[in-house]
């Protein structure tokens, strides 16, 4: 129904197991630090890889993405401490609220085009961000909510170990990732491409626009809020900072660099932006120069983010298909 | 992409080119760091984790801490060491920044206890920050030593290896309460507090002393945090006609208030607490601070003799005069000096029995503990007067306590008459 | 008495906040009404007009409410260089693509480079002037003007008469002037003034100049009052959006009302519901606009 064939999995498999034994490799650095950071990378690789499905597909920009984040992480937190209800499904409680959060949102943001929709989202963003700063006996308002607890172990599991917690994430976001380009690449993800280009087209052969919009919305916010519980059950602290204006722009940054539309470019903008503000730290006034500077400097000049320009550029002048590769059939040029 | 993209069912060939890049940079770390590892020899140290600000907005503060902190373990370690027993142990502080960020904050924590492995934290700044780290931190066992954040909830939840030498946020209010009461002798007041938890609990503190005393509220107004604009509220608290305003604000909120309230003719006694007593509080309001009655942890002008030497001693190591913070932080690893000589070993435990029955002349005045670990200091009171070098021809004059007193409080009509 | 007191005072306020709020709306507007971008760094601008008030200000030695047309001045000519070197290669680019997807995308590329910009201009500041807020030097410091009950200080007079000298000015200028005009007629519809003779990138340029140095005008008048920090004109971002969004994206006349409106509403509902919530009311009643009736009030583009 959906439209994704053995042939499409098949070709991203061999990607993804490459991408797991690779960056398995990570923790034998023995640098927590490094380690640390990676952990980042993953929840943000699918903030922004989730945004993407939103932006890049369905062409609707969303300011607020990190709102999501916030309900994801808020709502796993909260049914653990006060619920007692297990962080393993509350991280996918708190996907599934934020999804409907995302239905909330996406209703009204249906006829909504270009500055408006883009205003309207930012404001959903600033709302939820209120919300959890003011309903103090509910959060703890700006104080945030320390003392979170971990994911409770699995047999020999111990999530309070950053190495095991490592392992989790990378898991966890390669699979997501693979599972949102199967998504893009799908007959779902062709109709949204269709949507974005030509609307009068699309409805003219049939396309109930408002219902895949609301799609995509969904999907995407399950993920952010997916990553949000993970996040939270992480760094065991949380605040409504989680929803600002600036994270929000951070993961929106790094869809753009990444590139728009490829999926996998904005894990990889994730990857860059998260090392370049971490290498960044002890030039923390600096930080931002470069990187408003490098939003600026890619928008003017590589439009496609770096992973989008970088797939134009190979796809007008040939490359190595892996397929093609394995069945002994050399390069070829496409 | 002002061109369509051709979309194609399997990952563009390149994909594999950056995951070839990714992999030899992997690689790459991987034998660096298995090859380049060292492990540090081992003295007789004890090693104390700092948190504080040294980025961002409240950097100032957190670097006044950094150089408390380092002027006191030089002083420390020139004599020796902490006396463990029969022997000397040299302090290691190290030193992290947590930017005031609570998530900042509880990765660096993270670091001090897991890879540094730290004995005690002393820190920090914000409130915020130190209730994020706090959960981590008692659970891993180590003595968490707070010198600047007030948030009254540090201590109050008990726990064993928690301790705090400034006064929280209910001493600071309770003892300005009293102290107005006693000696402006108002009979009515108002409140102008920050629309935050911190706002509306301190206003809730101060009222109900005053209330419980017989004064009457008059008026009661709120402001979102990043308002500039205040007329609103101090057009209606003019109204009300108050003998006192107790003010909650953040430094150039303040700055802005006390300037409009001028601009609209309200020109009744103003009060406030801690949060002002910077010289870049003055700076901001100028005029419109005089005759504010605030309170003050710390003053580098004070003659009481601990204070007074340590000013001195910090004066000649950094070449400026120390604020609240380093006094406090100063005052922090002091503690845990005494604790730990006072304890004989190195346990944790001990170490906490020994600081919940210390009594020592600290800058900041006597510190001695109650049974949650904060201290029962005393805070000053000051009042803005005009003052021979001051900035803007302002300064802070101390009213209270004896030990401290530099001069008498001046009523407003009589200042700005002046 | 006191009731009535109350409404009046700040119907007073209301209408000089108002003025401020309208300069940087109608400025938002025209960026949006004739180059068809949102500004989302418009806010950076007004921050930009502060801080080189000020700077001015110690350097001159001179008041900043004369110094400010000067900083206004050079915040415009940057907008002009911001224009030419980032803005205009963009819209090369749109002009290029086709089908929704190009408006569409070409609408995030601008929002994004204004994004980007306003990161690092905010940086920049903080690295520049440091976070710690700054108070600007004037003579009209602690003078007031009391009219019957109520009191105000002279420099926000004197904002309020500047300001609407300038949206008088802006009024007359768009309706009467040739180039005003031109500007008009660019914004109705780009490719006949084009075909009129009109010199679109000139008409850009000026607009650019206009609306970023109204915004930092506006920036350099309140800096005294305020006390400047880096992160002021995110503040005020919020607020010029709103403004735009009431009034009609790219209806000057529209968002001048608006502002006025804006001024009103936060002063007169912060006397009724309560003053704590003054700020939210901008921003609530521009997501009421958005959902209900997203041409503004005043009908826009």
């Amino acid at each position: 129904m959906l439209g994704i064939t053995r042939d499409t999995l098949m070709s991203l498999l061999p990607y993804y197991f490459i991408s797991v034994i690779i960056l398995s490799l990570i923790p034998f650095t023995g640098n927590e630090y490094i380690v640390h950071v990676m952990i980042l990378v993953y929840i943000y690789m699918i903030l922004a890889s989730s945004l993407d499905i939103l932006v890049g597909y369905t062409g609707a920009l969303n300011l607020g993405h990190a709102a999501f984040f916030a309900i994801g992480a808020y709502t796993s937190t909260l049914l653990s401490m006060r619920l007692g209800i297990s962080p393993w499904i509350g991280l996918i409680l708190g996907g599934l609220f934020a999804m409907v959060a995302g239905l909330i949102l996406g209703i009204p943001c249906l006829r909504l085009r270009g500055p408006y929709l883009a205003i309207s989202t930012l404001g959903f963003g600033i709302v939820v961000y209120m919300f959890l700063n003011n309903l103090e006996e509910i959060t703890r308002g700006p104080l945030g909510i320390p003392g979170i607890p971990p994911l409770p172990g699995l047999g020999i599991l111990d999530f309070t170990k950053k190495t095991t917690y490592y392992y989790f994430a990378m898991i966890l976001g390669l699979t997501c990732l693979l599972i949102l380009k199967l998504l893009a690449t799908s007959r779902y993800g062709k109709i949204l491409i269709a949507i974005r280009e030509d609307e009068d087209a699309a409805k003219a052969i049939g396309v109930n626009i408002a219902l895949y919009r609301l799609l995509a919305f969904m999907i995407a916010t399950f993920f952010a809020g997916l990553a949000g519980g993970v996040y939270a059950h992480y760094i065991r602290y949380i605040s409504p900072d989680l929803s600002t204006l600036s994270e929000s722009i951070t993961i929106l940054s790094m869809t753009l660099v990444g590139g728009f539309g490829t999926i996998v470019g904005p894990a990889f903008g994730a990857l860059l932006l998260t090392f370049i503000s971490e290498l960044l730290r002890p030039l923390l006034e600096y930080r931002f120069l470069i990187y408003g500077g490098l939003i600026v400097f890619i928008v003017r000049f590589m439009p496609g983010g770096i992973i989008g320009t970088l797939m134009k550029y190979w796809s007008t002048h040939g490359g190595i298909s892996f397929k093609r590769v394995i069945k002994g059939g050399g390069t070829k040029s496409s | 992409m002002s061109k369509r993209t051709p979309q194609t069912t399997s990952l563009p060939k390149n994909f594999l080119i950056i995951i070839a890049v990714v992999a030899l940079i992997v690689i790459g770390g991987v034998l660096y760091y298995t090859l380049s590892g060292t492990a540090a020899p081992q003295e007789k140290v004890i090693k104390i984790g700092l948190i504080a600000p040294l980025t961002g907005p409240l950097s100032y503060g957190g670097n006044d801490m950094r150089q408390g902190a380092l002027l006191a373990v030089e002083e420390i370690n020139s004599q020796g060491g902490i006396k463990v027993g029969d022997t000397y142990y040299k302090i290691e502080l190290i030193i992290e920044d947590d930017e005031g960020n609570p998530s900042k904050a509880t990765q660096v924590v993270q670091k001090l206890i897991t890879q540094d492995n730290v004995f005690a934290i002393v820190g920090s700044y914000s409130s915020s920050v130190t209730l994020a780290v706090q959960p981590i931190i008692m659970e891993n066992k180590r003595l968490l030593v707070v010198p600047v954040a007030v948030a009254t909830a540090i201590t109050n939840a008990g726990y064993k290896y928690t301790f705090r030498v400034c006064a929280n946020q209910w001493m600071q209010t309770t003892q300005n309460a009293e102290w107005v009461y006693n000696n402006l002798k108002p009979k009515t007041f108002a409140l102008l507090l920050e629309n935050s938890d911190y706002g509306r609990e301190g206003g809730q503190i101060w009222a109900q002393y005053m209330e419980s005393k017989g004064v009457t509220k008059v008026a009661e107004e709120y402001f979102m945090l990043g308002t500039t604009d205040f007329y609103s509220q101090l057009s209606k608290i003019k109204v009300a006609n108050p003998d006192v305003i107790f003010v909650i604000a953040s430094t150039n909120d303040a700055a802005n208030i006390l300037k409009q309230a001028r601009e609209i003719g309200l020109n009744k006694q103003f009060v406030m607490l801690g949060g002002v007593a910077q010289d870049e509080f003055l700076e901001l309001a100028g005029e419109a601070a005089l005759g504010l009655v605030h309170v003050s942890y710390f003053e580098p002008t004070t003659k009481r003799p601990r204070a007074a030497e340590f000013v001195e001693a910090f004066k000649e190591k950094w070449g400026r005069p120390p604020a609240m913070y380093a006094a406090g932080t100063y005052d922090a690893i002091y503690a845990l000096k005494y604790a730990i000589e006072k304890a004989g070993k190195l346990d944790v435990d001990a170490v906490a029995e020994a600081m919940r029955t210390l009594d020592f002349d600290g800058v900041q005045g006597r510190i001695y503990f109650d049974e949650k670990g904060q201290a029962q200091t005393k805070v000053l009171i000051v009042q803005v007067q005009r003052v021979e070098d001051g900035i803007n021809g302002l300064g802070r004059v101390i009213l209270y306590p004896p030990e401290d007193k530099q001069g008498d409080y001046i009523p407003i009509e009589q200042l700005l008459s002046s | 008495m006191s009731v009535t007191t109350g409404i009046f005072e700040q119907l007073i306020y209301g209408i000089m906040t108002g003025g401020i709020y309208a300069m940087i709306g109608a400025g938002l507007s025209m960026i949006f009404g004739v180059m068809r971008f949102s500004n989302f760094a418009h806010g950076e601008f007004y921050m930009l007009g502060a801080y080189i008030t000020y700077v001015l200000t110690i350097a001159l030695g001179l008041d900043p409410y004369i110094v400010a047309p000067l900083a206004a001045i050079c915040v415009g000519l940057l907008g002009i260089l911001i224009n030419i070197s980032l803005i205009r290669p963009l819209y090369e680019a749109a002009s290029k693509a086709r089908g929704t997807s190009a408006f569409y995308f070409q609408d995030l590329r601008f929002i994004l480079l204004t994004v980007g910009l306003s990161i690092f201009l905010v940086d920049l500041a903080l690295v520049i002037w440091k976070p710690i807020p700054i108070r600007v030097p004037s003579s009209l410091a602690y003078m007031n003007i009391t009219i019957g009950s109520i009191s105000f200080s002279v420099q926000r007079l004197l904002a309020f008469i500047i300001a609407c000298t300038s949206l008088t000015l802006l009024y007359l200028f768009l309706k009467k002037t040739r180039t005003g005009k031109a500007i008009r007629a660019t914004s109705q519809n780009p490719a006949a003034a084009m075909l009129v003779g009109i010199d679109i990138h000139k008409i850009y340029n000026i607009t650019i100049f206009i609306s970023l140095a109204m915004a930092a005008l506006a920036g350099g008048i309140l800096g005294p009052i305020f006390n400047l920090h880096p992160r002021m004109g995110l503040d005020v971002v919020v607020k010029a959006f709103a403004v735009v969004i009431l009034g009609g994206m790219g209806n000057v006349v529209g968002s001048i009302y608006a502002g006025f409106f804006l001024g009103l509403a936060e002063n007169l509902g912060g006397l009724f519901i309560g003053t704590e919530y003054r700020e939210a009311i901008g921003f609530i009643l521009m997501i009421l606009v958005l959902w209900l009736r997203p041409k503004g009030l005043l009908g826009g583009r």
